[in-house]
C-alpha cells in the first residue's frame, strides 16, 4: 500500500493505538502483532474446502464490485484490492479515524486442483465470498505391459 | 448498568472487556453541518442484525457474526475472521439520546447519523 506520506501518518497511529487497545483483552491476537507494524493492509481471509468446491472469505467493507481483481492461475489464488478512503470535504471533517484504507493483495495457495472456467465471486454485507469448483479426479488408467 | 456518570463511562468504555470473548469493530467518527456521522466496520452482519442502544453520549453496537459459508461436510483451512459477539460503545460530545438517530448499512459499513436537536448545536 502507497498512500502519501501525509494521509499514512495520519492512520499509522491510531490504527495501531487501536490494535493495543484490543491486544491485551484478547490474547489471541498476539499472533497478529506482526502485522500492526505492517504498511500492507491486510484484510482477513477464510479458507475451506468441501467435497466438490475450495470457498475462500475475504472481510472488506466499504466496497464497490469494481475495486476488486481477481486472479486463478494453477492453485493460485490473487486478489487485489483498494478500499478508497473518503477524502474531506467542504462539509465534513475527521475525528477519529480506525478503519484501515488502502491497496491490499492476498495470494493463497489453494488446498486442490481447481477449475479455472468454474468460479463464482459475490460481493455481500462487505464480505467477498469466491467458491471454486474443483477439478474432477483423473481416472487411475492401468498400463498394460507387453512382453517382445 | 452502574448509574454513576463516571463509573457509567468507564463500563461503556471497556465493554469489551466485560464480555469476554467480544471483538471490537473498528470506527470511524466524522462531523459534519447537521451532527455527527459514525462508522462501524461491521463486514458480514446484515443491518437488521445489529443491535444500536444509546445512552447519554454513548452509541453502542452489538450482535454476533455468522458464518453463512458454514456448511456440513466443508473443512476450514484457514480462518482469520471473527464469528463471535461483538460490541463497542462511542462516545460523542452531545446528548445521543435526545437526537436523532438514523442507520443504514452500506456494503458491510453501518452508519449510524446522529442530528442533535437544535439546542446541543
Amino acid at each position: 500500500m502507497q498512500l502519501p506520506a501525509r494521509i499514512e501518518d495520519w492512520f499509522r497511529p491510531l490504527a495501531m493505538r487501536s490494535r493495543f487497545d484490543d491486544l491485551w483483552p484478547d490474547l489471541r491476537r498476539f499472533e497478529k502483532l506482526p502485522e500492526v507494524f505492517s504498511n500492507e493492509l491486510m484484510p482477513p481471509i477464510n479458507l475451506a474446502e468441501s467435497e466438490k468446491s475450495v470457498v475462500v472469505t475475504l472481510e472488506a467493507p466499504g466496497m464497490e464490485e469494481s475495486d476488486f481483481d481477481i486472479h486463478v492461475v494453477g492453485n493460485q489464488l490473487t486478489i487485489n484490492g483498494e478500499k478508497k478512503f473518503e477524502e474531506k470535504t467542504d462539509d465534513k471533517e475527521f475525528r477519529r479515524v480506525e478503519i484501515e484504507y488502502g491497496k491490499f493483495s492476498r495470494t493463497m495457495t489453494l488446498p486442490a486442483a481447481v477449475r479455472t472456467d468454474d468460479i463464482d465471486a459475490v460481493y455481500h454485507n462487505g464480505v467477498l465470498t469466491i467458491k471454486i469448483a474443483k477439478l474432477e479426479p483423473t481416472p487411475t488408467k492401468k498400463i498394460k505391459i507387453r512382453t517382445e | 448498568m452502574p448509574e454513576d456518570s463516571q463509573i457509567q463511562r468507564l463500563y461503556l468504555l471497556n465493554q469489551d472487556v466485560l464480555c469476554g470473548a467480544c471483538w471490537r469493530p473498528s470506527v470511524d467518527v466524522y462531523r459534519d453541518r447537521e451532527g455527527w456521522l459514525v462508522k462501524f466496520d461491521l463486514a458480514g452482519v446484515a443491518p437488521d442484525e445489529i443491535e444500536l442502544t444509546v445512552s447519554g453520549r454513548f452509541v453502542t453496537v452489538s450482535g454476533v457474526r455468522r458464518d453463512i459459508t458454514v456448511s456440513e461436510g466443508r473443512q476450514a483451512y484457514s480462518m482469520e475472521i471473527a464469528y463471535s459477539r461483538f460490541e463497542r460503545s462511542v462516545e460523542l460530545p452531545v446528548d445521543v439520546q435526545s437526537s436523532e438517530i438514523h442507520c443504514e448499512g452500506v456494503h458491510g459499513m453501518f452508519l449510524v447519523l446522529v442530528r442533535p436537536i437544535a439546542r446541543d448545536r
